[in-house]
Protein backbone atom coordinates (compact mmCIF):
# COMPACT_ATOMS: atom_id res chain seq x y z
CA UNK A 1 0.00 0.00 0.00
CA UNK A 2 1.66 3.22 -1.47
CA UNK A 3 0.44 5.25 2.28
CA UNK A 4 2.66 2.35 4.26
CA UNK A 5 5.48 2.09 1.80
CA UNK A 6 5.31 6.15 1.82
CA UNK A 7 5.48 6.40 5.58
CA UNK A 8 2.55 9.08 5.40
CA UNK A 9 0.32 10.17 8.23
CA UNK A 10 -2.78 7.56 7.45
CA UNK A 11 -4.94 10.05 9.61
CA UNK A 12 -4.61 12.90 6.66
CA UNK A 13 -3.97 10.34 3.73
CA UNK A 14 -7.36 8.12 5.23
CA UNK A 15 -9.40 10.62 6.23
CA UNK A 16 -9.67 8.29 9.59
CA UNK A 17 -10.91 9.32 12.58
CA UNK A 18 -8.53 9.49 15.55
CA UNK A 19 -9.98 8.72 18.82
CA UNK A 20 -7.75 9.06 22.01
CA UNK A 21 -9.42 8.04 25.59
CA UNK A 22 -8.50 8.40 28.88
CA UNK A 23 -10.08 5.46 30.91
CA UNK A 24 -13.61 5.84 30.66
CA UNK A 25 -14.49 9.28 31.04
CA UNK A 26 -12.58 11.70 28.73
CA UNK A 27 -12.50 11.46 24.95
CA UNK A 28 -10.88 13.24 22.41
CA UNK A 29 -11.52 13.04 18.93
CA UNK A 30 -9.84 14.39 15.35
CA UNK A 31 -10.83 14.48 11.74
CA UNK A 32 -14.70 14.35 11.73
CA UNK A 33 -17.12 16.18 9.70
CA UNK A 34 -19.93 17.25 12.77
CA UNK A 35 -21.98 16.23 14.88
CA UNK A 36 -24.98 14.08 14.12
CA UNK A 37 -26.70 13.50 17.20
CA UNK A 38 -26.24 14.66 21.30
CA UNK A 39 -28.03 13.64 23.81
CA UNK A 40 -27.03 12.74 27.55
CA UNK A 41 -26.87 9.34 26.42
CA UNK A 42 -25.28 9.13 22.91
CA UNK A 43 -23.21 11.15 21.06
CA UNK A 44 -22.93 10.63 17.31
CA UNK A 45 -20.40 11.98 15.03
CA UNK A 46 -20.12 12.15 11.27
CA UNK A 47 -15.89 11.03 10.52
CA UNK A 48 -14.90 11.10 6.72
CA UNK A 49 -15.40 7.29 6.00
CA UNK A 50 -18.01 6.41 8.83
CA UNK A 51 -20.13 7.39 11.80
CA UNK A 52 -18.34 7.41 16.14
CA UNK A 53 -21.13 6.64 18.33
CA UNK A 54 -19.79 7.33 21.88
CA UNK A 55 -22.90 5.82 24.43
CA UNK A 56 -23.11 6.22 28.29
CA UNK A 57 -24.23 8.02 30.52
CA UNK A 58 -23.69 11.82 31.54
CA UNK A 59 -22.17 12.44 28.01
CA UNK A 60 -21.04 16.00 27.46
CA UNK A 61 -18.96 18.07 25.19
CA UNK A 62 -16.19 20.00 27.15
CA UNK A 63 -15.54 21.82 24.26
CA UNK A 64 -16.19 21.89 20.14
CA UNK A 65 -14.11 22.99 17.30
CA UNK A 66 -13.32 22.45 13.43
CA UNK A 67 -10.52 20.51 14.68
CA UNK A 68 -10.96 18.42 17.31
CA UNK A 69 -13.54 18.15 20.43
CA UNK A 70 -13.31 16.55 23.84
CA UNK A 71 -15.89 14.40 24.98
CA UNK A 72 -16.20 13.29 28.50
CA UNK A 73 -18.91 11.64 30.86
CA UNK A 74 -19.11 7.79 31.69
CA UNK A 75 -18.08 6.43 27.97
CA UNK A 76 -19.75 2.64 28.05
CA UNK A 77 -19.53 2.24 24.24
CA UNK A 78 -17.72 3.59 21.09
CA UNK A 79 -19.09 2.17 18.26
CA UNK A 80 -18.12 2.43 14.50
CA UNK A 81 -20.89 2.37 12.08
CA UNK B 1 -4.08 30.68 32.58
CA UNK B 2 -6.78 29.62 29.93
CA UNK B 3 -9.69 30.70 32.72
CA UNK B 4 -7.57 34.34 33.46
CA UNK B 5 -7.25 34.96 29.51
CA UNK B 6 -11.29 33.53 28.92
CA UNK B 7 -12.00 36.05 32.08
CA UNK B 8 -10.01 39.19 30.18
CA UNK B 9 -11.53 38.50 26.56
CA UNK B 10 -14.83 38.02 28.59
CA UNK B 11 -17.58 35.10 27.16
CA UNK B 12 -21.42 34.32 27.31
CA UNK B 13 -22.89 31.61 27.97
CA UNK B 14 -25.78 30.90 25.50
CA UNK B 15 -29.30 29.09 25.15
CA UNK B 16 -29.81 27.73 21.69
CA UNK B 17 -32.56 25.62 20.80
CA UNK B 18 -34.86 24.94 17.39
CA UNK B 19 -34.83 22.82 14.25
CA UNK B 20 -31.13 21.57 14.62
CA UNK B 21 -28.60 22.82 17.31
CA UNK B 22 -26.34 19.71 16.18
CA UNK B 23 -25.75 21.70 12.57
CA UNK B 24 -26.05 24.52 14.16
CA UNK B 25 -23.19 23.33 16.17
CA UNK B 26 -21.19 22.03 13.25
CA UNK B 27 -21.23 25.23 11.52
CA UNK B 28 -19.82 27.24 14.16
CA UNK B 29 -17.09 24.53 13.68
CA UNK B 30 -17.10 25.24 10.19
CA UNK B 31 -16.77 28.81 10.59
CA UNK B 32 -13.85 28.52 13.40
CA UNK B 33 -16.26 29.51 16.46
CA UNK B 34 -14.71 28.31 19.37
CA UNK B 35 -17.68 26.13 21.79
CA UNK B 36 -17.12 24.78 24.99
CA UNK B 37 -19.15 23.15 27.87
CA UNK B 38 -21.96 21.79 25.70
CA UNK B 39 -24.47 20.70 27.98
CA UNK B 40 -27.85 18.68 26.30
CA UNK B 41 -30.85 19.71 28.69
CA UNK B 42 -33.68 17.82 26.66
CA UNK B 43 -35.44 20.77 24.76
CA UNK B 44 -32.29 23.04 24.81
CA UNK B 45 -28.27 23.10 24.86
CA UNK B 46 -26.33 25.22 26.75
CA UNK B 47 -22.68 26.22 25.73
CA UNK B 48 -20.34 29.32 26.13
CA UNK B 49 -19.08 31.29 23.44
CA UNK B 50 -16.68 34.31 22.94
CA UNK B 51 -17.56 37.55 22.45
CA UNK B 52 -15.79 38.24 19.34
CA UNK B 53 -17.71 34.51 17.91
CA UNK B 54 -21.08 35.31 19.17
CA UNK B 55 -20.75 37.98 16.93
CA UNK B 56 -20.49 35.99 13.90
CA UNK B 57 -23.28 33.66 14.74
CA UNK B 58 -26.03 35.29 13.37
CA UNK B 59 -25.26 33.41 10.01
CA UNK B 60 -25.59 29.74 11.66
CA UNK B 61 -28.58 30.83 13.06
CA UNK B 62 -30.44 31.82 10.21
CA UNK B 63 -29.36 28.42 7.99
CA UNK B 64 -29.85 26.08 11.30
CA UNK B 65 -33.27 27.45 12.26
CA UNK B 66 -32.21 27.97 15.71
CA UNK B 67 -32.71 30.36 18.17
CA UNK B 68 -30.64 31.68 20.70
CA UNK B 69 -30.88 33.54 24.08
CA UNK B 70 -28.07 34.72 26.30
CA UNK B 71 -27.97 33.48 30.12
CA UNK B 72 -25.19 34.73 31.93
CA UNK B 73 -22.46 37.09 30.53
CA UNK B 74 -18.57 36.53 32.17
CA UNK B 75 -15.43 38.86 32.19
CA UNK B 76 -14.06 41.67 32.31
CA UNK B 77 -15.53 43.76 29.32
CA UNK B 78 -19.06 43.57 31.02
CA UNK B 79 -17.39 44.50 34.35
CA UNK B 80 -16.14 47.89 32.95
CA UNK B 81 -19.50 49.38 31.75
CA UNK B 82 -21.15 48.22 35.12
CA UNK B 83 -18.47 50.32 37.10
CA UNK B 84 -18.90 53.28 34.70
CA UNK B 85 -22.44 53.65 35.93
CA UNK B 86 -21.11 53.64 39.48
CA UNK B 87 -18.28 56.32 39.55
CA UNK B 88 -18.12 56.43 43.38
CA UNK B 89 -17.02 52.97 43.34
CA UNK B 90 -14.61 52.98 40.89
CA UNK B 91 -12.54 56.41 42.23
CA UNK B 92 -12.57 54.74 45.58
CA UNK B 93 -10.99 51.81 44.49
CA UNK B 94 -8.75 53.82 42.43
CA UNK B 95 -7.91 55.98 45.29
CA UNK B 96 -7.37 52.51 47.86
CA UNK B 97 -4.99 51.64 44.91
CA UNK B 98 -3.36 55.15 44.96
CA UNK B 99 -3.02 54.73 48.86
CA UNK B 100 -1.66 51.66 49.03
CA UNK B 101 1.25 52.75 46.86
CA UNK B 102 1.80 55.93 48.68
CA UNK B 103 1.55 54.23 51.98
CA UNK B 104 4.16 51.61 51.08
CA UNK B 105 6.84 53.95 50.18
CA UNK B 106 7.04 53.93 54.23
CA UNK B 107 7.88 51.94 57.13
CA UNK B 108 5.52 50.95 59.07
CA UNK B 109 7.49 47.98 61.39
CA UNK B 110 10.36 47.31 62.41
CA UNK B 111 11.53 44.17 63.15
CA UNK B 112 15.15 42.52 65.44
CA UNK B 113 15.47 39.24 65.40
CA UNK B 114 18.49 37.14 66.72
CA UNK B 115 18.94 39.86 69.98
CA UNK B 116 19.45 38.12 73.22
CA UNK B 117 21.52 40.20 75.28
CA UNK B 118 20.24 43.55 73.87
CA UNK B 119 16.37 44.19 74.65
CA UNK B 120 14.16 45.49 71.95
CA UNK B 121 13.55 48.40 73.58
CA UNK B 122 17.34 49.60 73.82
CA UNK B 123 17.53 48.58 70.31
CA UNK B 124 14.53 50.62 69.21
CA UNK B 125 15.96 53.46 71.41
CA UNK B 126 19.05 53.85 69.62
CA UNK B 127 17.18 53.28 66.13
CA UNK B 128 15.08 56.36 67.03
CA UNK B 129 18.09 58.49 67.99
CA UNK B 130 19.97 57.24 64.71
CA UNK B 131 16.32 58.59 62.72
CA UNK B 132 15.09 54.91 62.11
CA UNK B 133 11.65 54.54 63.26
CA UNK B 134 8.14 53.88 61.77
CA UNK B 135 6.91 56.17 59.34
CA UNK B 136 9.88 57.00 57.70
CA UNK B 137 10.38 56.58 54.13
CA UNK B 138 11.86 53.74 52.64
CA UNK B 139 14.82 54.92 50.80
CA UNK B 140 15.61 57.17 53.82
CA UNK B 141 17.56 53.45 54.96
CA UNK B 142 20.70 53.11 54.32
CA UNK B 143 21.48 49.81 55.34
CA UNK B 144 25.15 49.29 55.11
CA UNK B 145 25.68 52.88 57.01
CA UNK B 146 22.79 51.18 59.47
CA UNK B 147 24.71 47.96 60.03
CA UNK B 148 27.95 49.89 60.54
CA UNK B 149 26.33 51.88 63.22
CA UNK B 150 24.86 49.25 65.34
CA UNK B 151 28.10 46.84 65.37
CA UNK B 152 29.70 50.42 66.56
CA UNK B 153 27.24 51.08 69.39
CA UNK B 154 26.99 47.40 70.39
CA UNK B 155 30.39 45.25 71.04
CA UNK B 156 28.16 42.41 71.79
CA UNK B 157 26.85 42.12 68.00
CA UNK B 158 28.96 40.58 65.59
CA UNK B 159 27.28 40.93 62.67
CA UNK B 160 23.98 42.70 60.95
CA UNK B 161 21.89 42.59 57.93
CA UNK B 162 19.17 45.60 57.57
CA UNK B 163 16.40 44.36 55.10
CA UNK B 164 13.44 45.71 53.59
CA UNK B 165 10.52 43.42 53.18
CA UNK B 166 7.73 45.05 51.98
CA UNK B 167 6.42 47.97 54.60
CA UNK B 168 8.88 46.26 57.65
CA UNK B 169 12.15 46.97 58.17
CA UNK B 170 13.83 43.17 59.43
CA UNK B 171 16.99 44.22 61.56
CA UNK B 172 18.95 40.63 61.92
CA UNK B 173 21.94 40.85 64.82
CA UNK B 174 23.83 37.40 65.65
CA UNK B 175 25.64 38.46 69.10
CA UNK B 176 28.75 37.20 70.50
CA UNK B 177 28.47 33.69 71.96
CA UNK B 178 31.43 34.26 73.18
CA UNK B 179 32.23 37.25 75.28
CA UNK B 180 34.94 36.57 77.02
CA UNK B 181 37.15 36.13 73.90
CA UNK B 182 36.48 39.89 73.72
CA UNK B 183 37.22 40.48 76.70
CA UNK B 184 40.70 38.70 76.71
CA UNK B 185 41.43 41.07 73.23
CA UNK B 186 41.07 43.84 76.01
CA UNK B 187 43.39 42.93 78.47
CA UNK B 188 46.51 42.50 76.13
CA UNK B 189 47.33 45.85 76.65
CA UNK B 190 47.64 45.15 80.49
CA UNK B 191 51.00 44.19 81.99
CA UNK B 192 49.10 40.98 83.43
CA UNK B 193 46.68 39.70 85.61
CA UNK B 194 46.94 38.15 89.50
CA UNK B 195 44.39 35.79 91.18
CA UNK B 196 42.74 36.26 94.09
CA UNK B 197 40.18 34.70 96.47
CA UNK B 198 36.92 35.26 96.07
CA UNK B 199 35.58 33.73 99.15
CA UNK B 200 37.37 32.78 103.06
CA UNK B 201 37.66 29.14 102.79
CA UNK B 202 39.91 25.96 102.46
CA UNK B 203 42.11 25.05 98.97
CA UNK B 204 41.72 21.89 98.28
CA UNK B 205 42.80 21.38 94.48
CA UNK B 206 45.04 23.40 93.08
CA UNK B 207 46.98 23.13 89.53
CA UNK B 208 48.56 26.29 88.01
CA UNK B 209 49.68 26.89 84.34
CA UNK B 210 50.43 30.27 84.83
CA UNK B 211 51.80 32.31 87.16
CA UNK B 212 53.72 32.00 90.84
CA UNK B 213 51.31 30.04 93.31
CA UNK B 214 52.07 31.25 96.79
CA UNK B 215 49.37 28.92 98.04
CA UNK B 216 49.16 25.00 98.40
CA UNK B 217 46.22 23.08 98.81
CA UNK B 218 45.10 22.71 102.94
CA UNK B 219 46.15 26.51 103.17
CA UNK B 220 43.33 28.72 104.99
CA UNK B 221 42.24 31.70 102.63
CA UNK B 222 40.43 34.87 102.81
CA UNK B 223 38.39 37.17 100.52
CA UNK B 224 40.79 39.30 98.38
CA UNK B 225 44.29 37.32 99.04
CA UNK B 226 46.23 37.10 96.34
CA UNK B 227 46.59 32.84 95.36
CA UNK B 228 48.97 33.19 91.86
CA UNK B 229 50.75 36.07 91.51
CA UNK B 230 50.89 37.30 87.40
CA UNK B 231 54.61 38.74 88.22
CA UNK B 232 57.08 36.35 87.62
CA UNK B 233 60.39 37.06 88.98
CA UNK B 234 63.44 36.25 86.71
CA UNK B 235 66.53 35.69 89.31
CA UNK B 236 70.21 36.38 88.76
CA UNK B 237 73.03 33.35 89.20
CA UNK B 238 73.19 34.72 92.90
CA UNK B 239 69.73 34.19 93.92
CA UNK B 240 68.66 38.16 93.28
CA UNK B 241 65.90 39.16 91.21
CA UNK B 242 66.84 40.46 87.96
CA UNK B 243 63.63 41.71 86.75
CA UNK B 244 59.96 40.47 86.75
CA UNK B 245 58.28 39.20 83.88
CA UNK B 246 54.32 39.96 83.69
CA UNK B 247 51.64 37.42 82.31
CA UNK B 248 48.22 36.24 83.27
CA UNK B 249 47.76 34.14 86.09
CA UNK B 250 46.18 31.25 84.85
CA UNK B 251 45.15 28.17 86.96
CA UNK B 252 42.09 25.76 88.45
CA UNK B 253 41.63 26.76 92.06
CA UNK B 254 39.01 24.91 94.07
CA UNK B 255 38.41 26.49 97.24
CA UNK B 256 35.59 24.66 99.56
CA UNK B 257 34.14 27.06 101.42
CA UNK B 258 30.62 28.03 103.27
CA UNK B 259 27.65 29.85 101.39
CA UNK B 260 25.16 31.92 103.48
CA UNK B 261 21.29 30.89 102.28
CA UNK B 262 18.94 32.99 103.14
CA UNK B 263 15.09 33.05 101.54
CA UNK B 264 11.84 35.21 103.54
CA UNK B 265 8.58 33.73 102.50
CA UNK B 266 5.73 36.31 103.99
CA UNK B 267 3.11 34.88 106.03
CA UNK B 268 0.32 35.93 104.59
CA UNK B 269 -0.67 36.78 100.75
CA UNK B 270 -3.28 38.14 99.17
CA UNK B 271 -5.32 35.55 97.00
CA UNK B 272 -7.54 36.96 93.92
CA UNK B 273 -10.88 35.64 94.12
CA UNK B 274 -12.69 36.11 90.80
CA UNK B 275 -15.90 37.49 90.47
CA UNK B 276 -16.63 35.99 87.13
CA UNK B 277 -17.28 39.32 85.67
CA UNK B 278 -15.29 40.65 82.65
CA UNK B 279 -14.95 43.85 80.60
CA UNK B 280 -13.88 44.02 77.20
CA UNK B 281 -12.60 47.48 75.80
CA UNK B 282 -11.37 47.52 72.28
CA UNK B 283 -9.10 50.08 70.83
CA UNK B 284 -7.27 51.05 67.96
CA UNK B 285 -3.80 52.93 68.10
CA UNK B 286 -2.06 54.73 65.21
CA UNK B 287 1.52 55.74 65.44
CA UNK B 288 1.26 58.25 68.77
CA UNK B 289 -2.33 58.30 69.51
CA UNK B 290 -4.06 55.51 71.45
CA UNK B 291 -8.14 55.68 71.06
CA UNK B 292 -10.58 53.28 72.91
CA UNK B 293 -14.20 52.70 73.11
CA UNK B 294 -15.37 53.94 76.47
CA UNK B 295 -16.02 51.20 78.46
CA UNK B 296 -17.65 52.77 81.69
CA UNK B 297 -16.94 52.43 85.22
CA UNK B 298 -13.77 50.77 85.88
CA UNK B 299 -13.17 48.26 88.69
CA UNK B 300 -11.82 48.18 92.05
CA UNK B 301 -9.58 45.45 91.22
CA UNK B 302 -8.68 43.54 87.60
CA UNK B 303 -6.23 41.78 85.85
CA UNK B 304 -6.02 43.65 82.93
CA UNK B 305 -5.06 41.97 79.58
CA UNK B 306 -3.91 43.50 76.17
CA UNK B 307 -4.13 41.87 73.26
CA UNK B 308 -3.03 44.39 70.20
CA UNK B 309 -1.82 43.21 66.32
CA UNK B 310 -0.98 45.56 63.64
CA UNK B 311 -2.82 45.50 60.53
CA UNK B 312 -0.92 44.58 57.47
CA UNK B 313 -2.12 43.43 53.74
CA UNK B 314 -0.63 40.94 51.57
CA UNK B 315 1.50 39.47 54.38
CA UNK B 316 4.13 41.74 54.47
CA UNK B 317 2.19 45.44 54.14
CA UNK B 318 2.48 46.53 57.40
CA UNK B 319 -0.36 49.74 58.38
CA UNK B 320 0.61 52.02 60.90
CA UNK B 321 -2.41 51.13 62.35
CA UNK B 322 -2.74 48.60 65.45
CA UNK B 323 -6.01 47.54 66.60
CA UNK B 324 -6.42 45.25 69.78
CA UNK B 325 -8.35 44.56 72.78
CA UNK B 326 -8.03 44.99 76.34
CA UNK B 327 -9.45 42.20 79.22
CA UNK B 328 -10.46 43.65 82.50
CA UNK B 329 -11.29 40.56 84.63
CA UNK B 330 -12.83 41.46 88.19
CA UNK B 331 -11.70 39.58 91.08
CA UNK B 332 -11.89 40.36 95.13
CA UNK B 333 -8.55 40.30 97.23
CA UNK B 334 -8.47 37.96 99.85
CA UNK B 335 -6.14 37.92 102.41
CA UNK B 336 -4.68 34.13 103.31
CA UNK B 337 -1.87 33.03 105.16
CA UNK B 338 0.32 30.04 104.51
CA UNK B 339 -0.20 26.78 106.79
CA UNK B 340 3.52 25.62 107.98
CA UNK B 341 3.44 22.88 105.52
CA UNK B 342 2.61 24.99 102.33
CA UNK B 343 5.07 27.75 103.59
CA UNK B 344 7.85 24.70 103.82
CA UNK B 345 6.80 23.22 100.36
CA UNK B 346 7.49 26.48 99.03
CA UNK B 347 10.94 27.52 100.39
CA UNK B 348 11.96 23.87 99.39
CA UNK B 349 10.83 24.53 96.10
CA UNK B 350 12.85 27.82 96.12
CA UNK B 351 15.66 25.81 97.55
CA UNK B 352 15.89 23.20 95.19
CA UNK B 353 15.56 25.97 92.49
CA UNK B 354 18.90 27.86 94.23
CA UNK B 355 20.67 24.22 93.87
CA UNK B 356 20.12 23.62 90.40
CA UNK B 357 21.51 27.46 90.01
CA UNK B 358 24.21 26.60 91.86
CA UNK B 359 25.03 22.95 90.05
CA UNK B 360 24.44 24.82 86.35
CA UNK B 361 27.31 27.02 87.64
CA UNK B 362 29.55 24.66 88.04
CA UNK B 363 29.11 24.85 92.09
CA UNK B 364 29.75 21.49 94.02
CA UNK B 365 27.34 20.69 97.40
CA UNK B 366 29.00 19.33 99.81
CA UNK B 367 26.86 19.96 102.73
CA UNK B 368 23.16 21.47 102.72
CA UNK B 369 22.61 22.89 106.82
CA UNK B 370 19.71 24.77 106.51
CA UNK B 371 16.47 25.20 108.77
CA UNK B 372 13.05 27.45 108.90
CA UNK B 373 12.55 29.57 111.26
CA UNK B 374 9.16 30.77 111.98
CA UNK B 375 8.29 34.43 113.69
CA UNK B 376 4.50 36.69 113.37
CA UNK B 377 5.63 37.59 109.51
CA UNK B 378 7.78 35.60 107.70
CA UNK B 379 8.66 31.86 107.36
CA UNK B 380 12.68 32.41 106.82
CA UNK B 381 14.91 29.68 105.66
CA UNK B 382 18.43 30.49 106.77
CA UNK B 383 21.46 28.04 106.78
CA UNK B 384 24.81 27.33 104.76
CA UNK B 385 25.71 25.41 102.37
CA UNK B 386 29.63 23.82 102.28
CA UNK B 387 30.27 24.40 98.69
CA UNK B 388 33.06 23.64 96.24
CA UNK B 389 33.76 26.03 93.37
CA UNK B 390 36.49 28.08 91.97
CA UNK B 391 36.11 31.05 93.82
CA UNK B 392 38.62 33.40 92.54
CA UNK B 393 38.60 36.38 90.29
CA UNK B 394 41.30 37.75 88.11
CA UNK B 395 42.48 41.23 88.41
CA UNK B 396 44.95 43.48 86.87
CA UNK B 397 48.63 43.87 88.22
CA UNK B 398 48.37 47.81 88.97
CA UNK B 399 50.86 49.91 87.16
CA UNK B 400 52.99 50.73 89.86
CA UNK B 401 53.88 47.64 90.34
CA UNK B 402 55.18 47.12 86.86
CA UNK B 403 58.47 48.73 87.19
CA UNK B 404 61.77 46.53 86.05
CA UNK B 405 64.16 46.33 88.84
CA UNK B 406 66.33 49.56 89.00
CA UNK B 407 69.79 49.10 87.20
CA UNK B 408 71.97 48.57 90.40
CA UNK B 409 70.57 45.11 91.18
CA UNK B 410 71.95 43.61 87.66
CA UNK B 411 75.35 42.21 87.97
Amino acid sequence: MIVDSLKLPKDIMLGASIVTMTGRTEAWVENYKGIIEYSTEMILLQGKNCQICFSGKRLSIDYYTNEDMKISGCIECVRYI
Amino acid sequence: MVGIIKFLKGYVRIRVWGYSPERFMNLCGNHDILLWNIVNHGDYYTMCVSIKGFFSLKNCLKKTGTRLRIEKRYGLPFLLPMVRKRKIFAIGFAGCFLFLCFMSRFIWAIDIEGNLTVTDDVFLDFLEQNGIQAGMRRDAVVSPTLEEKIRERFDIITWTSVQLDGTRLVIQVKENEHPGEVQKEEQEGEAGRNLLADADGVIVKMITRTGVPLKKPGDEVKRGELLVQGQVPILNEDGTIRRYEYCEADADIFIQYRYPVREKLPSTYIAKEYTGRLKKQPFFRTMKKEYRLPQGKAYSYCDMVTEERQIRLFGNLYLPLIVGKTTYREYLPTELSYSSREAGELLKGRLAKLVLTLEEKGVQIIQKDVKIVTNTKYYILKGNFTVISQAVVSVPIEKDQTGIMPEESKP
